[in-house]
C-alpha cells in the first residue's frame, strides 16, 4: 500500500499468475442503449445531473461492452478478471472493474470457507448478482448500489465462513465475512460533492469518475491509497430455505482526512457506513428486495468538512416465462454537517421511481426497456446558475447480446 | 419324420417340464401393488420417492443400473435420480461453463475438479442413503441421488400415485421420501403385506405430521446465470 502505482504492479502480477491457467473460460457481452432523456448535464461530464445519459445523449449509445476471463490456475484457486468499456468517448474506454483470485476449496462438511485476494465488490448488493456485477432486474441500479459501483471496491484480502444448512438438515444458511483493504481513500467524495445518482456505470479500478465543476476539473481518481492506513468491512447473512435472506455490512475505510495527495489533488475521505438488506425469492418468480444504508464522510484537517448520507429502496420483481417485470422506489439524501468554508451547508434530497421490463428473446439475446423518473433538490446547483430542483426522466432500451 | 416329431415333442416337454414350475411360481407370485401418497391434510404428494423393501433380509435389492445425471443450463438433469445400491452414475457436463461438483453426504462423499464434457469415471453408489450433489461454483445447483436397497422403487406421479405390476407376495416395508424435505429421512415408513389376490394390493399412505419443505424455484436458473 505504498503508492497507487503498486496497484498496477499487483494487477500485472495477478494477470501473469492466471494467464497460464489450465481451465479458462471467457464471457463477453454487448449492451447497446437507445436513449430518450431530458436529464441535466451528467455527472459523467462534470455536471450535477443524476443520470448517466443527459438530454444531448438521445439516440444510440454504448451501454457496456464486457469481456471477462475466469480460470483455475490449479488446486482450489480460481481467478477472475472483468473488463468493461462504458462509452466510446474519452471516459474510460476500457477498464478493469474486478480482478481477483479466490481460494475456494470444495466443502467437506456443512462448513465452507474461502479467501479472496485482489479487487472485488464487498458483499453489499442484493440486486447486482448477475455476471459482471450487473443487475438482472433493472437497467439502472438503485441509488444505493449505484454508489457502490461508483466509489467502492475492496482492494485487499477478504475471508468468509459459511454454514450450509442443507448438508446438516437445517433450514438456515448463514455466513460471516471480513475484509482488509487499501486504495479506497477517495470513497465518499462523489456523495459529498454531487450526492446520489442512478445508473449502471461502474468505475474501473484504474479509471475516473466525473463529479463536479469546481476548478475546471471534472474527473476524479476513485481508487488510490492516500494515507497508508488500511480500511475494513465486516458483514454477515442469514438465509432461510423458504427464500428469505437478511444481510448486513459495516464499512470503514479508516482514512485520515487530514492527509492530502497532490498527484490526484485529493484528501483521504474518511467514510464509514452501515447497510442492511432483506430479500425474498418466491418459488413462483417473485423477488422482493429492500435495502437501507446510513453513513458519513469527512475530508480536510480536523474533519472540517463533514457529510452524512442515507438511502433506501424497495424493489419488486416478477418473472413470467421469458419476461421479467420490476418496479423500484428509491429515496436518498446527503446533508453537509460542517464546512471549512463560509457559506450555506449543502443539501441533496431526492427520490425516484423505476419501472423495467426485460425479455429473454432467445438464448444470448435480451431486450430491456426502462422508465426512470428521478427528482432531486440539490442546493449547490445554484452555484452553476441552475435551479436546485431537477426533475429528470429517462426512457431507455437495452439490446444485449451474450457470447 | 415321426422320429423327428417325437424327438421334438419330447424335447419340448422336457423344456416345459423345467420351465413350467418356474413360470408357474412367477405367474402366481406377480402381484400388483398400487400406492397413493397423501399429506396429513389429504392433499396428493407428487414426486415423492417410494421404496419397497422386503422384510426378508436375504432377498437381494433390485439389480444395479447405470445412471446419468447431466448438467444443463446450470441445473442438474434430472435433479432427483433413484438408483439401486451398487449402481454406477456418470455426471457429464453439457454446459459451456465448467462445474465443480461434490457431495459431502455420509452415503457417498466425492468430488470432481472443474470440468466440462465427460472426463470423469462413473461414481459407485455402494451404500444406501440420500446423496446431495452440489456445485462449488454455482450454489443454486442442487440434486439428489437416492441410493435404495429395496426390490421396487419409483416416484409418485402428479396424482400422488405409484405402482409396481410384478411384486412378489410377502411382507414389505414401504419407505417414502420427499426430495424437498429438510431432514433427509423418510416421511413415511410402513409395513405392507402384498398378497397374490388377483385384485392386487392397493393402499393410501398418509404422512403423520405436516411437512416442512424447502421452497423450490420454478424460475429457470439461467435468469441470474453467473
Amino acid at each position: 500500500m505504498r503508492n497507487p502505482l503498486n496497484l498496477s504492479r499487483c494487477f500485472m502480477l495477478l494477470l501473469s499468475a492466471v494467464a497460464g491457467a489450465a481451465h479458462a473460460e471467457i464471457e463477453a457481452s454487448l449492451d447497446l442503449r437507445l436513449v430518450d432523456s431530458d436529464g441535466r448535464k451528467s455527472f459523467v461530464d462534470g455536471g450535477w445531473g443524476k443520470l448517466r445519459y443527459p438530454a444531448n445523449d438521445d439516440g444510440l449509445n454504448l451501454g457496456r461492452a464486457r469481456f471477462a476471463w475466469r480460470g483455475s490456475p490449479g488446486g482450489d484457486w480460481h481467478a477472475n478478471v472483468d473488463l468493461s468499456a462504458w462509452s466510446l468517448d474519452e471516459h474510460n474506454a476500457l477498464g478493469v472493474t474486478e480482478a481477483w483470485m479466490e481460494w475456494r476449496p470444495v466443502p467437506q462438511s456443512a462448513w465452507r470457507s474461502n479467501l479472496k485476494i485482489g479487487a472485488f465488490y464487498a458483499p453489499i448488493s442484493l440486486e447486482n448478482r448477475a455476471p459482471g456485477w450487473t443487475n438482472p432486474y433493472t437497467i439502472s441500479n438503485s441509488a444505493l448500489n449505484t454508489w457502490v459501483g461508483e466509489e467502492l471496491r475492496t482492494i485487499g484480502v477478504g475471508y468468509s465462513l459459511e454454514h450450509l444448512g442443507e448438508g446438516s438438515g437445517s433450514a438456515f444458511d448463514f455466513g460471516v465475512n471480513v475484509a482488509v483493504f487499501g486504495w479506497n481513500d477517495p470513497a465518499g467524495v462523489v456523495l459529498a460533492l454531487r450526492g446520489f445518482a442512478m445508473h449502471d456505470r461502474q468505475t474501473s479500478i484504474f479509471g475516473h469518475l466525473g463529479t463536479y465543476a469546481y476548478g475546471g476539473r471534472d474527473q476524479r481518481v476513485e481508487f488510490a491509497e492516500i494515507d497508508h492506513r488500511a480500511g475494513y468491512h465486516v458483514g454477515g447473512y442469514v438465509k432461510h430455505d423458504s427464500g428469505f435472506e437478511l444481510s448486513g455490512l459495516h464499512y470503514d475505510n479508516r482514512a485520515d482526512p487530514s492527509v492530502y495527495l497532490e498527484s490526484i489533488d485529493d484528501y483521504a475521505w474518511n467514510t464509514r457506513f452501515d447497510t442492511l438488506g432483506v430479500r425474498y425469492d418466491s418459488p413462483r418468480g417473485t423477488t422482493l428486495i429492500a435495502q437501507w444504508m446510513h453513513g458519513g464522510t469527512a475530508a480536510g484537517p480536523d474533519y472540517a468538512n463533514r457529510w452524512k448520507f442515507d438511502t433506501e429502496f424497495v424493489l419488486l420483481s416478477q418473472a413470467v416465462g421469458k419476461h421479467r417485470f420490476a418496479v423500484r422506489y428509491d429515496d436518498f439524501s446527503t446533508y453537509q454537517l460542517a464546512s471549512a468554508f463560509p457559506g450555506a451547508l449543502s443539501v441533496d434530497e431526492g427520490h425516484a421511481l423505476t419501472a423495467n421490463w426485460t425479455w429473454q428473446v432467445r438464448n444470448h439475446v435480451e431486450i430491456a426497456v426502462e422508465w426512470l423518473d428521478i427528482h432531486s433538490d440539490y442546493s449547490a446547483r445554484v452555484a452553476l446558475g441552475e435551479l436546485p430542483r431537477a426533475d429528470e426522466h429517462l426512457l431507455q432500451m437495452a439490446l444485449r447480446f451474450y457470447l | 419324420m415321426e422320429l423327428g416329431t417325437a424327438f421334438h415333442t419330447r424335447a419340448l416337454a422336457s423344456v416345459l417340464a423345467l420351465a413350467l414350475p418356474t413360470l408357474g411360481i412367477q405367474e402366481a407370485a406377480a402381484a400388483r401393488l398400487d400406492l397413493r401418497v397423501v399429506a396429513v391434510d389429504g392433499s396428493v404428494l407428487a414426486g415423492t420417492v417410494v421404496v419397497v423393501r422386503s422384510t426378508n433380509s436375504s432377498r437381494p435389492p433390485a439389480t444395479p443400473t447405470k445412471g446419468v445425471m447431466d448438467q444443463m443450463n446450470r441445473e442438474f438433469v434430472p435433479h432427483v435420480l433413484i438408483v439401486p445400491v451398487g449402481s454406477r452414475v456418470t455426471f457429464p457436463n453439457s454446459d459451456t461453463v465448467s462445474h465443480q461438483i461434490y457431495s459431502f453426504s455420509p452415503a457417498k462423499k466425492f468430488q470432481f475438479p472443474l470440468y466440462r464434457g465427460s472426463p470423469n469415471p462413473p461414481v459407485d453408489f455402494d451404500r444406501a442413503g440420500v446423496v446431495t450433489i452440489g456445485c462449488n461454483i454455482h450454489d443454486q445447483m442442487r440434486a439428489y441421488v437416492f441410493v435404495v436397497d429395496g426390490q421396487y422403487y419409483g416416484r409418485t406421479d402428479t396424482s400422488g400415485a405409484w405402482n409396481a405390476a410384478d411384486v412378489e407376495p410377502g411382507e414389505y416395508t414401504v419407505l417414502v421420501w420427499h426430495p424437498l424435505s429438510r431432514e433427509m429421512r423418510p416421511i413415511i415408513e410402513q409395513q405392507v403385506r402384498v398378497t397374490d389376490a388377483s385384485a392386487g394390493t392397493s393402499l393410501t399412505l398418509r404422512v403423520a405430521t405436516p411437512l416442512k419443505l424447502r421452497a423450490e424455484s420454478t424460475v429457470p436458473a439461467n435468469w441470474d446465470a453467473y
